[in-house]
């Protein structure tokens, strides 16, 4: 009785004192997220066959959301979660912890078993295990930093997807081999689709992400080619005279948006891909190329320079007026929507011959600059929408590199093979 | 000394009687003590002087006849007249003795009398003096009270001044303290990526020394991040700086308290 | 406002001038018209030689012949004056040699997007083809492609590099 009545005096005077001061919090800070990814624990005597840790750590920073600690700060390496000291991880102002266990379950069969944990309330935020084969491992470890991506920041992480690019490589008496490669999006696994003496570019993901569009010249023109990932198998859609180009599925993956010229001037027309048929969407004297569709298909955008200089307009799929969608700068190229739609990415140039990747939002017309560099290309959103992977020039080449899309976070992507360029940032690999 | 002492006694009793009735009826009883005054004292002194004067005058008469034996008749005639007279004096003396004794009598009665008037008036001067020194008492008693309730109230004013003074100090602390803890707190709040919009109130109890004992969400945004976010940077921003004395992190009220992240 | 009231005029009287100079290359086309039938015929006077305007030195056609590439201003696929001589050159010669084709290849500098450079690379390429049926080429003998950026002759990121990829090839 004692007890409760003091209980109930304590909580009255909490009652009274909740009210004594209330501090209003309006502002915060915008910064790429602590987290600790412990090495993984590995069951065996052998060099484990990919290191999980590092290849998370790598995912998450990259991303440009997260500042993951270097692996010689931590202060312990725990592998399960009751040999965790809260307190070490608390004093660092270390809030995120990701521990976990590489385990051989058989041969070639492994269990990659990880938490997500909150250092300050001792809380798991995720916890899975997963059983993998040695070529699903790296894979594996990129779905896990898409779930921790996707816990603390609500965006779905795309880690497990891969871009698209094409790489040039010079091999003497002025000849050159281009490369189409498909990667994982950190670069690495890069498999060869396509090699060729002549130039290979414009490469588009279906929505599905088991064909790629492309333009090739082997046969000395322009022609656009459909090649499935997994088999190889490849066909011409399109090789007429003049040019054959700017391959864009349409969001079903029923159709290509493409530029041809058949007709003296190049235009955009929209293929059937099961007739191979062709409908022709602009009539304009002007150049018209580099469609592409919007989500939801009701649209197409793309680039003319029928005013004068090159810039973006949007037409309905099924033709009529266009209407254009970029007045800032001299020269808006190359534009692709937003994951969400609601927004666009492209080339632009503001009268100072530089030519960056902008930010346009669609609803207010209001357009950025996001890079600092002077010769950018080909933007592609992540399906995820949070960064932009482009190509930019080097002193001996170009490379790529990847802005988020509100341009605070700048990533260089070293990849092998010299010139790389024209990369575009796949579909989600699971639904 | 008789006199004296009457005469003492009578000033005594008048003045005892003067102040004894003063409040009452001031006019009439100072008449009154005045009669009695002259009354008494002239009855004992005229029978004084009379029978020292008739001695004196037998001595004389005595002298005379031894020297002149031919008045010796004349002078025992004189004598026997004398004698009568003495006589006739020591009646009167008796007689006056007599109206001395009765007198004393009846001034000791009255005398008596007086003591019980006295007395009776000392009573009531006894009772009017209580009555006063009651009055008196509670006088004071009430000009005391009176004197301590301007104190209280003065005291009371002095201890609300002193308190609004201490109000105003703790609100600036409060004030001070807010914006540094805000500023800590928003440093420690990351907000990349969250959606506009959100609100959250998180409740924090600290122990003395600003040590965070434990926080909790009192009302979620609805978005499980934006929450932990909240809680994170709350807690990283412990130990808070709370004045070092306990009594003043008391009484502002520091033992717990909420913030509302609304950015 | 009067500061670029002087440079319109200026304009206005270049434009002008152009205009009467166009009329006035166009007499002049007539007869350069003329000429070539006159080179041709010289052509045709001397067939015994065997020898081809392409690769005859001693040919008058020769010079200008060797000249196969048309450079262009940035952004543009106007052929400037200073290549009407070459692009005459090469009409006279493909009209006389009627089974002879050419490849027009068309390309652009690095700067902007690939695939708005494939079409402006193709614009040029147009361009020269235009001139050269004007001048009396069958189209037949004519093949036009473009790459774009993507074989430029000077690798630099500078103008003097763009300036040599902004071109059309005219390759025999």
């Amino acid at each position: 009785m004692k007890r409760l009545l003091l209980l109930l005096l304590l909580m009255s005077h909490i009652a009274i004192a909740e009210d004594a001061l209330n501090i209003i919090i309006d502002e915060g800070v915008e910064g790429a997220l602590p987290i600790a990814v412990i090495p993984f624990g590995w069951n065996q005597d052998t060099l484990e066959p990919v290191d999980m840790a590092l290849t998370i750590t790598n995912d998450l920073a990259r991303s440009g959301r997260f500042v993951p600690m270097k692996e010689r700060d931590l202060p312990q390496r725990p592998n399960q979660f009751d040999q965790i000291n809260f307190k070490d991880w608390r004093l660092l102002g270390m809030e995120n912890l990701v521990i976990g266990n590489l385990v051989q379950t058989g041969v070639g069969t492994y269990e990659v078993e990880f938490r997500l944990v909150n250092t300050f309330n001792g809380r798991q935020l995720a916890g899975f295990r997963i059983p993998a084969p040695i070529t699903q491992l790296r894979r594996t470890a990129h779905r896990i930093s898409d779930i921790i991506f996707e816990k603390l920041t609500g965006v779905r992480g795309a880690f497990d997807t891969r871009i698209a690019y094409i790489t040039v490589k010079e091999m003497g008496q002025n000849k050159k081999q281009y490369n189409l490669l498909i990667a994982d999006a950190d670069g690495f696994n890069p498999q060869v689709l396509l090699s060729s003496q002549e130039p290979l570019l414009s490469p588009a993901w279906s929505p599905d992400g088991k064909r790629i569009a492309y333009v090739s010249f082997e046969s000395r023109n322009s022609a656009i080619w459909v090649q499935d990932i997994l088999t190889g198998a490849r066909t011409r859609v399109a090789g007429n005279k003049g040019i054959n180009s700017a391959p864009a599925w349409s969001p079903d993956g029923t159709r290509l948006a493409m530029t041809l010229s058949k007709d003296g001037n190049p235009d955009i027309y929209i293929m059937h891909l099961a007739t191979h048929t062709t409908q022709q969407l602009t009539f304009n004297r002007a150049i018209d190329t580099e469609p592409v569709w919007a989500v939801d298909g009701s649209k197409i955008a793309f680039t003319s320079d029928r005013g004068g200089s090159a810039q973006i307009y949007e037409s309905s799929a099924i033709g009529g007026e266009a209407r254009r969608l970029t007045f800032e700068g001299n020269y808006n190229a190359r534009p692709r929507y937003s994951p969400d739609g609601k927004a666009m990415t492209m080339v632009s140039s503001r009268n100072d011959g530089r030519y960056r990747i902008a930010y346009l939002e669609l609803s207010s017309g209001y357009s950025s600059i996001l890079t600092n560099t002077n010769l950018d290309e080909s933007p592609s959103f992540a399906p995820n929408g949070s960064m932009i992977i482009y190509a930019t020039a080097t002193r001996t080449g170009s490379e790529l590199a990847a802005v988020s899309a509100d341009g605070t976070v700048h990533q260089r992507l070293a990849m092998q093979g010299g010139e790389v360029r024209e990369p575009a940032w796949g579909p989600f690999l699971s639904p | 000394m008789q006199r004296s002492g009457t005469s003492f006694k009578s000033v005594f009793l008048s003045i005892l009687l003067h102040l004894g009735a003063a409040a009452l009826l001031i006019v009439s009883i100072d008449m009154n003590t005045r009669t009695l005054r002259q009354s008494h004292p002239e009855v004992v002194q005229a029978v004084i002087v009379d029978s020292k004067e008739v001695e004196k005058e037998l001595q004389k008469l005595q002298e005379i006849d031894k020297q002149k034996q031919k008045k010796q008749e004349e002078a025992e005639q004189k004598l026997k007249e004398a004698e009568q007279q003495l006589a006739a004096a020591k009646q009167q003396r008796k007689q006056e003795e007599i109206k001395v004794t009765e007198a004393k009598k009846k001034q000791e009665l009255e005398q008596k009398k007086r003591e019980e008037e006295q007395n009776k008036l000392a009573d009531i001067k006894k009772q009017q003096e209580e009555v006063k020194k009651k009055q008196l008492t509670e006088e004071a008693e009430r000009k005391r009270e009176e004197q301590d309730a301007a104190k209280q109230k003065q005291l009371a004013e002095k201890q609300k001044a002193d308190a609004a003074a201490q109000a105003q100090l703790d609100q600036q602390f409060k004030n001070n303290f807010s914006a540094e803890i805000g500023r800590r707190v928003s440093n420690n709040f990351n907000i990349s990526g969250l959606p506009p919009g959100l609100k959250c109130v998180i409740s924090v109890r600290l122990i003395p020394g600003g040590e965070i004992l434990n926080v909790s969400i009192k009302q979620s945004s609805g978005n499980e991040i934006f929450d932990n976010r909240a809680l994170v940077a709350v807690q990283k921003t412990s130990p808070l700086p709370v004045p070092l004395d306990t009594a003043t992190f008391e009484r502002l009220g520091l033992r717990q308290f909420s913030f509302t992240f609304i950015p | 406002m009067n500061k670029y009231l002087v440079p319109l005029l200026v304009l206005l009287v270049v434009v002008a001038g152009c205009t009467s100079s166009k009329t006035k290359s166009d007499k002049a086309a007539g007869t350069t018209d003329a000429q070539p039938g006159a080179v041709s015929s010289g052509v045709a006077s001397q067939p015994s030689t065997g020898m081809d305007a392409l690769t005859d030195p001693s040919n008058p056609l020769y010079n200008l012949l060797q000249e196969r590439v048309i450079y262009f201003e940035y952004n543009e696929s106007e052929i400037q004056e200073q290549y009407r001589a070459v692009i005459e050159a090469h009409a006279t010669y493909l009209s006389q040699n009627p089974q002879t084709t050419v490849t027009l290849e068309g390309h652009a500098d690095e700067r902007g997007s690939r695939e708005y450079n494939l079409a402006l690379g193709e614009r040029r390429a147009m361009a020269v083809e235009q001139q050269l049926t004007v001048l009396g080429v069958a189209a037949s003998q004519i093949r036009t492609v473009s790459y774009g950026e993507e074989r430029p002759i000077s690798a630099g990121h500078d103008e003097s590099s763009w300036g040599l990829n902004r071109r059309v090839e005219i390759i025999y």
